[in-house]
């Protein structure tokens, strides 16, 4: 199996999509790594990092001490084990996106990341568009410069691809195929 | 003779034999809320509850032995299992696999469905026993005599809790690890918190009394001792001079 595969469904068949009206949702499927560990394999990481990097601004869920921005959680999200301060990294830099996987808190195989993705030369999106996105399962809303979403699925085995623009979707997938990406993959058994 | 725990007015439970069972509920909500540690895990604790956000769908696991952040973690979930394409029972583990010996979506095995749901049930069941041993403990506070008395045995008996819950809870943790790693650890640790809690409950508020007791007998002697000098400084020459303090009007029992 490719470091990517593209899937048009969830291997999960429980798995609840994104259902904004104009987004569409692909799925990003990997190899089970094999040491037993849970999550994306390196090699995987590395090739969503530099495909991610490529051709959107990735804003992400962070330790709040090793973000350069920071929002005071309401109520709602520290019920659901949120920190007190959440850390967002925004960021076009592979390495710095590679970080994703393995945020203290934010853990993407349990479901706690969110990944935005932006146009280049999108403005900061404000405070209460980002808690408003946190607030649903799947997000109800989104902020209105965000072009893109990409969020983890079951366990983190897999990720779901939102999309609302076109044209990312496609500058996206064709960085994922550069990086050797399959498509029309399914669940690996 | 002095009472030495009111445990009626203490909030303890007695039952229909006169028995003290009030350090149970407290116990049980201890094994369900607290962090039960893991010896020799580099901070892993037994948890009921995950560590992190997550979506507000929640989690599908129940059960997790995590560090404080959640970023290590063996957890047992139930749902979608990736590695056998069917909703199982299964363990979901990162960054521990080398303590436990179950890799990723390793399945739970037949007993997992009852520790799957037995933590459940046992959380929330938890919760309910320690809000019930708060809301005794502050009515035993609130209609106390003596109410700072009182709360310093309340607190004593929960500090107790506290630490019995970790203590012998990582005692068990460590041999159920022995035993079965994952599954065991997790029972053992609650198990072992369970008893740990109930007994230190029950421990602390002895322990406090005990030391309040002391410590007011200590204070009545030095009030006698002070009283008995005045008496013989202030008595009249050639008068009656006490020669033991049993002469000595008693100061009174503080109360």
């Amino acid at each position: 199996m490719k470091a990517v595969t593209l899937a048009e469904h969830a291997p999960d068949p429980g798995w609840r999509p994104l259902g904004l009206p104009g987004w569409r949702c692909d799925h990003l499927l990997w190899p089970r790594r094999a040491d037993g560990e849970a999550g994306p394999p390196a090699a995987t990481v590395a090739a969503l990092a530099a495909a991610l990097g490529g051709v959107a601004e990735t804003l992400f869920l962070a330790e709040a001490t090793q973000a350069p921005r920071r929002l005071a959680a309401p109520w709602s999200l520290r019920r659901q084990g949120a920190p007190a301060a959440i850390g967002l990294v925004r960021t076009r830099d592979p390495a710095l996106i590679a970080t994703l996987f393995d945020q203290p808190g934010f853990d993407w195989t349990q479901r706690g990341q969110m990944v935005w993705l932006f146009p280049p030369d999108a403005p900061p999106c404000a405070d209460a568009e980002i808690l408003a996105t946190l607030a649903e399962d799947p997000p109800a809303v989104l902020p209105a410069a965000c072009t893109g979403l990409l969020r983890p699925g079951t366990d983190g085995d897999f990720a779901e691809l939102a999309t609302r623009d076109a044209a990312l979707r496609a500058s996206l997938l064709a960085a994922l195929a550069q990086g050797g990406m399959r498509r029309g993959g399914t669940a690996e058994r | 003779m002095d009472t030495l725990v009111e445990w009626e007015a203490a909030g303890a439970i007695i039952d229909a034999g006169g028995e003290i069972t009030g350090s149970v509920p407290v116990g049980a909500g201890m094994a369900a809320m607290v962090r039960i540690p893991v010896p020799g895990t580099k901070g892993l604790a037994v948890e009921l509850t995950p560590r992190g956000w997550r979506p507000r769908g929640g989690t599908t696991s129940t059960l997790f032995i995590q560090d404080a952040t959640g970023r290590r973690h063996l957890r047992l979930d139930y749902g979608h299992n990736v590695a056998t394409g069917r909703v199982d029972f299964h363990w979901n583990q990162k960054g521990v696999a080398q303590q436990f010996g179950l890799g990723n979506h390793a399945p739970a095995g037949p007993g997992g469905g009852a520790l799957y749901h037995g933590a459940r049930y046992f959380r929330h069941a938890g919760r309910l026993l320690m809000v019930v041993g708060v809301a005794a403990d502050t009515y035993s506070v609130v209609v106390s005599d003596r109410p700072f008395r009182q709360l310093a045995i309340v607190t004593g008996g929960w500090a107790g809790a506290w630490a019995g819950c970790k203590v012998v809870g990582a005692a068990g943790a460590a041999g159920g690890t022995l035993v079965k790693p994952g599954g065991g650890t997790a029972v053992g640790g609650l198990l072992g918190c369970l008893v740990g809690g109930a007994s230190g409950y029950w421990a602390g508020k002895v322990l406090t009394t005990e030391a309040i007791e002391l410590g007011e007998e200590v204070v009545r002697r030095i009030v006698e001792e002070i009283s008995a000098r005045e008496y013989r400084d202030n008595a009249p020459l050639g008068g009656p001079r006490p020669n033991s303090g049993s002469a000595v009007p008693s100061a009174g029992r503080a109360q």
